[in-house]
């Protein structure tokens, strides 16, 4: 039987983005899965003032995954606590074909995350949800962020 | 539940002599309301937004005008800062935590050891307590997995998936069709009523018999079938509903725009429970042990 071992959880660091996070948690009770919690910024470009460089591109990033290890490190001690083995992880570029990239590194069997858009609106799934759906290679897991029962 | 086991290891800090302005970005930067204020390392107080916003110029726009512009001042952290914080010890509980928090109307505490700061500990983590807390009040694992089965290329995959897990949490497993009767009333224009009705009732036998086939009996699983009738997205949305659902399986599908809206994007947006859509050929989606799908 096919079990689930590797899954990729895709946040972007905002509270109903982490409607996920419980239905992974039921999702994995049984499988003692390894879970990769990802959150992809963009890519930060140098600061300058006139001519003289304030802020370099490395040190924005530095920054920001510090900023995003931590949230992730609340995230992850949510689900270690249900005997769930989790990694974090924070990268920079386009957020589609990051997740994919990371997805077929890791050998993720599944790809989770809660759609951020907002129900009625045109664009309801939110970008990054809609293109999962149609170009993921693996099976992709989708909860609203809004407007659905949590888990 | 301690401290120490839900506090935040990675935090910024700025140092007593941070002119104002800086430190009121690094809030933004975090995200945060409260940043702990060090010297040599050992804390010293905490800094919020709330007194930075008080040493600002009046929220009086009359009186306003009259104020030093604020970005102009040469304040630093030390004149906004609250000193003798407030501190807990990663043994603490998250009992003590809360009432700290709620006693001292802060957003966060620090955590110390040894005269060193380790850790915060923030009403957003403590939120996350309470949501873990409250879905454990529910059953954990899944009980009820729901395929759709529309008999095209994705469904070996949805059912093979669907399978797997109903297995993997022992829960109960529905395959779901859906019968379009008004696209055949289309095809058969002007036939009579009874012969559509026979048309519809033949053609319910003949898939619940295919729902049938597709999970061998000796699975060992609970499984239902069902046959429902009407517009794909409704009719799936409003069974998944009456069956309280905790999973819709589907199976992808090519992504075909110009047939009207994509029904996959459509049970995402409207699906009580959340949806796990598994291509074809992916590791979820082979199964040995399940029948043949296509038919």
């Amino acid at each position: 039987m096919v079990m689930l071992e590797d899954l990729l959880v895709v946040l972007d660091g905002q509270v109903p983005g982490e409607r996920i996070v419980g239905w992974i948690r039921r999702l994995c009770r049984t499988s003692g899965a390894r879970v990769r919690l990802l959150v992809v910024r963009e890519v930060e470009g140098t600061v300058w003032a006139g001519t003289r460089p304030v802020a370099f591109a490395s040190q924005l990033e530095d920054a920001a995954r510090l900023e995003g290890l931590a949230y992730l490190d609340g995230v992850a001690g949510r689900l270690e606590g249900s005997g769930i083995q989790v990694s974090s992880d924070v990268r920079f570029g386009p957020s589609i074909a990051t997740v994919l990239d990371v997805a077929r590194d890791s050998r993720a069997q599944l790809v989770a995350l809660a759609a951020s858009g907002d129900a009625g609106r045109r664009d309801a799934l939110g970008r990054l949800a809609r293109q999962l759906l149609h170009r993921a290679p693996i099976a992709v897991l989708v909860a609203r962020a809004r407007d659905q029962r949590a888990a | 539940m301690r401290v120490k086991t839900l506090m935040r290891t990675r935090f910024s800090t700025v140092s007593d002599d941070t002119p104002l302005n800086e430190a009121r970005l690094a809030l933004a930067r975090e995200q945060t309301d409260t940043i702990p204020v060090v010297r040599a390392g050992a804390l010293i107080g905490l800094l919020r937004a709330c007194d930075i916003d008080a040493l600002g110029p009046s929220t009086v726009p009359s009186l306003a005008t009259h104020d030093w512009a604020w970005s102009s001042s040469s304040l630093t952290v030390r004149a906004a800062a609250i000193a003798d914080a407030l501190t807990l010890g990663p043994e603490a509980s998250v009992h003590d935590a809360i009432r700290l928090l709620v006693s001292q109307d802060l957003d966060a505490v620090p955590v110390v050891e040894s005269a060193s700061i380790v850790g915060m500990v923030t009403t957003r983590d403590l939120l996350g307590v309470l949501l873990d807390r409250l879905d454990s009040a529910h059953r954990t694992g899944l009980d009820r997995v729901l395929v759709v089965v529309d008999f095209d290329e994705g469904t070996a995959a949805a059912v093979a998936a669907g399978v797997a897990l109903a297995r993997q949490h022992r829960a109960r497993l529905t395959l779901l069709h859906v019968l379009q009767a008004r696209w055949r009333s289309l095809l058969w224009p002007g036939r009579p009523r009874e012969m559509l009705d026979w048309a519809r009732r033949e053609e319910r036998v003949g898939r619940s018999r295919d729902l049938v086939a597709l999970v061998p009996r000796e699975s060992g699983l609970e499984v239902g079938t069902l046959i429902a009738t009407g517009g794909p997205g409704a009719a799936i949305v409003a069974e998944a509903s009456r069956l309280a659902a905790d999973l819709l399986v589907v199976g992808s599908r090519p992504h075909r725009p110009f047939l009207g809206r994509d029904l996959t994007n459509e049970l995402v947006e409207r699906a009580p429970c959340p949806v796990l859509v598994v291509r074809p050929g992916s590791a979820l989606g082979t199964e040995e042990s399940v029948g043949r799908a296509g038919a």
